[in-house]
């Protein structure tokens, strides 16, 4: 019955059609439904045949086709055990039904993803090949976790049937990636359990470590602040072993601006310090040997070095005592011993100190005292990071870890709403076209990766797009008793791919007819009702 | 690896990282910043330095004026303003009051302060003008060197109406000038020995031309009329040469680039009376200064003149002019 279909012809086809539907003679569809033949699919790939009551073929009525995740329901109902219970309940919707008849349990239920069977759209090619590694692994690690309801038969191979044409409508195309509806039951799975390592990693690891430099940051903080704080008071003291000392510009104001000066030499001289900018002091250092200070060594000692003043011209000039000069800003002499305090800006100026002409070579000791108004903080940082880290802590017990957890919830607390409303739809009218065929709903696709792919082919624009988007991979609840399955099922066509393919069918069928209308004359006129019929239907239907 | 487990270590990392810093809690000492503004462009002294230095000299002047000790002058005074005031002691001395020409009031009206970082360094000091109304007074207070302290070099005495022109402001401080400033109408030490050649030879001298009309020139030409009219009553003769002494000149750089020359002219006017006669002193500062000197026919009277030039730019076309004036007769003598 179902040979290589190239060799077919369209007499035999007509056949083979009617073969095919030798099963669904039951069937009440109007000539609407008069289609090529489907491709047979793998069983785990939700084929929509048409309408039929007898969806799983085994000549009765009495639908075993589940769903995954109610396969405890069903097989609860049924007491069959012929359907396997995924692994575990996981969001996935898995729909088998085998498009043609007389399938029965032969081949094994493990013929799950066919890779190599599956030949896609050249444009889903890709998106395929990422599906079949991806689903090449769920199918490893979960075996029977999809349902299989009816393998094929041995008598037909889905590859050579179950192909579509490449000029087939798009949802032909839609319907045979379904597997991608499958692959990402699996891959919600491995996500749910890598989210729980993941939980476990972040509380049980990342939280404490964080925690833990939290509170060292917080202990190094209040150490800085109470035991480790810096001395307010800085001391530094040198020896000097030249009559004059200069410091450089800079060190008079180098811890704070209050400084204290001490000078002193062994000497009973008079020992003069001065405060003076540093072109007076160089030049009343000319001609002189001088110990310049240059900085702090250490918080104790200056780092000093000796030096000659320029030559100057003629010292002839009657010269002034040290402290007669008005070159200095301040100016306090003693005998053996001088002081100075100095409050005021000290960046440009320099401190001279004169340890008196006394003796030939005087040595004595310079101080400098500061008493630092401003202390560095170094708690601050310290409070600052730890909070920092404490924060982070908190937030990779909490937020972080339940992130894709929450938005997971989001996505399935917004599809549980819409397919709640969808199922709630038809349930109480079952009578009525289910949601899907209704005009302008959207029906829940597969995988949203396929949906939008199919979104792409067909370029319509889709209204309710975002609820219905988010109904990927949720389970859709339905009694599997109690309705029509198959008019609340997932469904992959829209009503609108649906109507606009009829009416290319009408239209070709018209055209067919009218061609053969035009050799034969005399059926012109009724073809030409019947085409129009055809098409004020199509018309009406589209206007919906 | 997916990215939000990359986030999480990087995240990890990161906070592990920002305790490095801690670290470096240990206080480093601290070091001496290379200050980076030059030093060399501000002010070597400051104004309220300036007013401290001017008090000091005040106090010197006012003390010798008390004492009349001209000794005491030079810890305070030197250069041409020391011949003045020990002259002007030694006048009130003879005539018991001061001459109230020398009086610097105390408070002032503007200060140029210089910014170079040589000596000697002369700052001008412009003071308000005096209790009774006398003009203000140009002081030059000059620091020779580095060991020394800053004197009252020179003052002069500011002629009605006369402009100065204008200054940096003292925070900035200007820069002084040199004896061969270029850009002017003429370097200074040439203006001031045009102006001694001006002064001697009048309106018939050269330079005339360089040089606008000034206070000095009319009251010595009214003077040397006068004095004329007498000696030729008498069939004698007058002459003054006016010598400038290049070593006494103070220059200061104006904002608009033009200079203010504050320079020392002596000057020597010899008068002999025709006849046989004597020449005398003419005026008490002459008489207190001759002393007991003996008169002959020919007298020689030693000035020093003090003058304060501005030399506008070249580019300004101006002419020279004299803007104050001090005027002492430091020696009389016969001859």
């Amino acid at each position: 019955m179902v040979g290589n279909m190239s060799e077919i012809n369209p007499k035999n086809q007509q056949e083979a059609q009617g073969a095919q539907r030798g099963a669904d003679e039951d069937r009440e569809e109007p000539a609407l439904f008069d289609m090529p033949p489907l491709k047979p699919v793998e069983p785990d790939h939700v084929v929509l045949d048409m309408p039929s009551v007898d969806d799983d073929f085994d000549g009765s009525d009495n639908e075993t086709m589940v769903l995954d995740g109610v396969g405890e329901a069903v097989r609860a109902m049924s007491g069959t055990s012929d359907v396997p219970a995924p692994p575990h309940g996981g969001p996935r919707v898995t729909i088998h039904q085998n498009v043609l008849a007389k399938t029965d349990a032969a081949t094994s239920e493990t013929t799950k993803h066919d890779p190599a069977g599956r030949t896609a759209n050249g444009a889903d090619s890709d998106h395929d090949a990422a599906d079949k590694t991806g689903t090449g692994e769920t199918a490893a690690e979960s075996a029977g976790e999809t349902t299989v309801v009816f393998k094929p038969t041995d008598t037909f191979k889905p590859e050579d049937n179950f192909k579509p044409a490449d000029n087939a409508p798009d949802w032909h195309h839609a319907i045979f990636h379904r597997r991608h509806h499958d692959h990402d039951d699996q891959h919600s799975e491995e996500r749910a359990r890598r989210h729980r390592r993941h939980v476990m990693v972040m509380r049980g690891i990342v939280t404490p470590a964080l925690a833990l430099l939290a509170v060292a940051a917080i202990v190094l903080g209040w150490l800085n602040m109470t035991i480790w704080k810096p001395n307010p008071n800085v001391s530094v003291s040198s020896k000097v072993s030249t009559r004059y000392t200069v410091t450089d510009p800079g060190v008079l104001a180098l811890a704070d601006n209050t400084v204290s000066v001490k000078a002193d030499t062994s000497a009973a001289s008079s020992v003069c310090i001065a405060v003076a900018s540093p072109r007076d002091a160089a030049g009343w250092l000319a001609n002189q040997h001088y110990t310049r200070v240059t900085g702090l060594d250490t918080w104790k000692t200056f780092s000093t070095e000796t030096a000659d003043g320029t030559t100057a011209g003629d010292a002839n000039k009657v010269e002034i005592a040290f402290q007669q000069s008005d070159m200095w800003y301040a100016v306090q002499c003693g005998k053996g011993s001088a002081t100075l305090k100095w409050k005021d800006s000290g960046d440009d100026k320099v401190v001279l100190v004169d340890l008196g002409s006394g003796s030939e070579n005087p040595t004595g000791t310079v101080d400098m005292a500061w008493t630092r108004a401003k202390v560095p903080d170094f708690a601050t940082p310290c409070f600052f990071v730890g909070g920092l880290l404490a924060v982070m802590a908190i937030l990779t017990a909490s937020l972080f870890a339940v992130e894709q957890h929450r938005r997971r919830n989001r996505k399935a607390r917004t599809v549980e709403s819409t397919p709640v409303a969808v199922a709630a739809a038809p349930e109480p009218e079952p009578t009525e076209p289910p949601a899907w065929m209704r005009p302008g709903s959207e029906p829940p696709a597969p995988s949203g990766r396929s949906r939008r792919r199919r979104h792409s082919h067909t370029g319509h624009t889709r209204r309710a797009q975002e609820a219905v988007e988010t109904q990927t991979n949720e389970p859709e609840v339905s009694d599997a008793t109690s309705v029509n399955l198959l008019q609340q099922s997932t469904p992959t066509v829209s009503s609108n791919e649906l109507e606009e393919y009829f009416a290319r069918l009408r239209a070709e069928s018209a055209a067919n007819a009218a061609t053969t209308a035009d050799s034969v004359a005399e059926s012109g006129p009724v073809d030409d009702d019947s085409a129009h019929e055809t098409h004020t239907d199509d018309a009406d239907k589209e206007a919906k | 690896m997916s990215t939000s487990t990359i986030a999480r270590i990087a995240a990890a990392a990161i906070s592990a990282a920002m305790l490095i810093p801690l670290a470096a809690c240990d206080e480093r000492v601290p070091k001496v910043a290379t200050p980076t503004a030059s030093a060399s462009a501000s002010p070597v002294i400051s104004e309220s330095q300036e007013k401290k230095i001017r008090g000091e000299i005040l106090k010197v002047l006012n003390a010798t004026d008390q004492s009349k000790d001209v000794k005491s002058l030079s810890a305070r005074v030197e250069g041409p303003e020391l011949a003045v005031r020990a002259s002007q002691l030694t006048i009130a001395k003879a005539t018991k009051k001061n001459d109230p020409h020398s009086t610097i009031p105390s408070k002032i009206s503007q200060t140029v302060i210089p910014t170079d970082s040589s000596w000697p360094r002369s700052v001008f000091t412009i003071t308000t003008t005096t209790d009774d109304q006398q003009s203000q007074r140009l002081l030059v207070l000059n620091q020779d060197s580095a060991r020394s302290n800053y004197k009252l070099w020179g003052v002069a005495r500011l002629f009605q109406g006369a402009q100065l022109p204008a200054f940096e402001i003292p925070k900035i401080g200007s820069s002084m000038g040199t004896l061969k400033d270029t850009g002017l109408v003429a370097t200074p030490a040439d203006a001031v020995a045009h102006y001694a050649d001006l002064l001697q030879n009048g309106s018939s001298s050269k330079y005339a031309s360089q040089f606008e009309d000034d206070q000095l020139r009319k009251d010595l030409a009214t003077l040397t009329a006068t004095v004329q009219k007498g000696i030729a009553d008498n069939k004698g003769t007058q002459s003054q040469t006016f010598t400038p002494q290049s070593d006494q000149i103070k220059v200061m750089r104006a904002a608009n680039g033009g200079d203010l020359v504050v320079a020392q002219i002596n000057s020597a006017w010899t008068r002999s009376a025709g006849e046989g006669r004597e020449s005398l002193p003419a005026s008490d500062a002459e008489k207190a200064l001759f002393g007991n000197g003996k008169a002959t026919s020919t007298m020689k009277v030693t000035y020093v003149n003090v003058i304060a030039l501005y030399i506008p730019t070249k580019a300004s076309n101006g002419k020279i002019q004299a803007v104050g004036a001090e005027r002492q007769p430091i020696k009389v003598e016969a001859q």
